[in-house]
C-alpha cells in the first residue's frame, strides 16, 4: 500500500486534541424578555450553569431557589432540551428547540466565544474596543445580535461581567450576569 | 415525629425571622452523562454555596434575601411576588396566585392546608434531626420531594430534590418564632432607577 510520508502531527488532530481539552464554566444569572407565539411581552429569570466540555456545552437554567428549569446541551451533532417532568427533546439545533419549548432562546453556538469575550470563528463580525481599555470588547454585532459589555470582572479576575444580547428579529433580549 | 412538628410549626409559627445557608450540589445531568459519554466528574460536586436572611408571615408573605455571593430578592406581599436582581438592576413583578401553590416556600409561607397538595411521611431522625419528607401530588412541578427537618419544635434544615436529581440543602439558624412585625414589613418598593418588568 502506498505509505503516506508522515509530516509530523496534522493541524487537524491537533485542532481536536485541543478542543477536547477546553473546558470552560461560567454560572450566574439571566434576563431574557421575549415576545410569544399570540404576541404577549413575556420575560424569563433566574440562575445559569454552564458546562463546556470541548465541542459540548450543557446549559441548566434553574429558578432562585435552585430548581433546574431547562437543561439544554448542544454538541456539533445535536442538541437536547430537557425540561421538568417531560421526555428529552432533540433536534439538530438547539435555537428552534428552545424556541419551541421555551419561548425563547438563548444563542448557545454564539455564547461560547462571545463569554470569553471573542467573535465566533463562523461569520463575519464587526467588533469595537472599549476607548479606555483597548484590551475590553465593548460590542460585538454578530449573526444579527449586538452584544454589548457593560462591566468586566474587577481584577485579578478577568472576563465578563456583565453583558447584554440584543436581537431585533424576531425580538428577543437577553441580559447576563456572570460570578466570578 | 417529623409530621407532627411540622403540622405544629405551621399551625403555631404565624411568622418567622431568621437566616439560612444554601447549598446546590448538583448530580451531572443525565444528558451531560450521554452527549459526553464520560461521567464528567467536574459537574458532580461542584457545590455551590448562598446565603441571606428570610422573613415570613402566613399567608403568602415572605421576604427571602440573598446576600452572598450576589444580591437578590424574592419578596411576596401576599398578592405580588417581587425578584429583584441588583446586579442585572431589574424587578420582575408577578401575581402571586398559584406561584407558591407546590413550591418549597409555599411549606414554609403559604396557607397551611399542606395536605391539599402534599402527601407527609416521617423519614426518620438524622444526626438528631427528625425528618419528614413531603412529596407533591400534582406530576408537573420542578421537584420531586422535599425534605424538611425538625430538631425539637425548631424548623433547622429542608432539602428539595428536583426532577433532575439536583438536590438544593437550606440550614437555617437564629429564628425568630412570631416576632412583632411593622404592618408594611412586607410592602416592597422598588430600588430607585432599577427596571421593572411585569408578568
Amino acid at each position: 500500500c502506498a505509505s503516506v510520508k508522515p509530516q509530523g502531527p496534522s493541524t487537524s488532530n491537533a485542532a481536536t486534541a485541543v478542543t477536547a481539552q477546553t473546558a470552560r464554566a461560567y454560572h450566574g444569572r439571566f434576563a431574557v424578555q421575549y415576545v410569544d407565539q399570540n404576541g404577549q411581552q413575556r420575560n424569563a429569570y433566574g440562575n445559569f450553569d454552564w458546562q463546556e466540555h470541548g465541542d459540548t456545552v450543557t446549559v441548566q437554567l434553574r429558578n432562585p431557589l435552585g430548581q433546574t428549569m431547562a437543561i439544554v446541551t448542544s454538541s456539533p451533532a445535536t442538541a437536547t432540551l430537557e425540561l421538568p417532568n417531560r421526555q428529552p427533546m432533540t433536534a439538530d439545533n438547539v435555537s428552534t428547540l428552545m424556541q419551541n419549548a421555551l419561548g425563547f432562546t438563548l444563542p448557545v453556538e454564539g455564547l461560547r466565544y462571545w463569554l470569553q469575550p471573542s467573535v465566533a470563528p463562523t461569520s463575519k463580525a464587526t467588533t469595537e474596543s472599549d476607548p479606555q481599555q483597548q484590551s475590553h470588547l465593548k460590542q460585538i454585532q454578530q449573526d444579527g445580535w449586538t452584544i454589548d459589555y457593560l462591566a468586566y470582572a474587577d481584577a485579578p479576575a478577568t472576563g465578563v461581567k456583565r453583558v447584554n444580547l440584543e436581537r431585533s428579529e424576531p425580538p428577543l433580549d437577553i441580559k447576563l450576569v456572570l460570578d466570578q | 415525629s417529623g409530621t407532627e412538628q411540622l403540622k405544629q410549626f405551621v399551625s403555631q409559627v404565624r411568622s418567622a425571622r431568621g437566616e439560612f445557608v444554601q447549598t446546590e450540589v448538583r448530580a451531572p445531568s443525565n444528558a451531560q452523562q450521554q452527549a459526553s459519554g464520560v461521567l464528567s466528574t467536574q459537574g458532580t460536586t461542584q457545590n455551590k454555596v448562598s446565603s441571606g436572611t428570610f422573613t415570613f408571615a402566613r399567608p403568602g408573605k415572605f421576604i427571602w434575601a440573598y446576600e452572598k455571593p450576589y444580591a437578590q430578592l424574592l419578596q411576596a406581599d401576599g398578592d405580588k411576588l417581587y425578584v429583584y436582581d441588583k446586579d442585572l438592576n431589574q424587578v420582575t413583578v408577578r401575581k402571586l396566585g398559584g406561584a407558591l401553590g407546590a413550591s418549597p416556600a409555599a411549606i414554609l409561607f403559604g396557607s397551611n392546608d399542606l395536605e391539599k397538595n402534599f402527601t407527609l411521611k416521617d423519614a426518620g431522625v438524622k444526626a438528631g434531626i427528625d425528618w419528614l419528607e413531603l412529596i407533591p401530588k400534582s406530576k408537573d412541578t420542578q421537584f420531586q420531594r422535599v425534605g424538611i427537618g425538625f430538631r425539637d419544635g425548631n424548623l433547622e434544615a429542608m432539602e428539595l430534590h428536583d426532577v433532575f436529581g439536583n438536590v438544593t440543602l437550606l440550614k437555617f439558624s437564629n429564628i425568630q418564632k412570631n416576632p412583632s412585625l411593622p404592618a408594611d414589613a412586607f410592602k416592597f418598593t422598588v430600588p430607585k432607577g432599577a427596571d421593572v418588568i411585569n408578568g
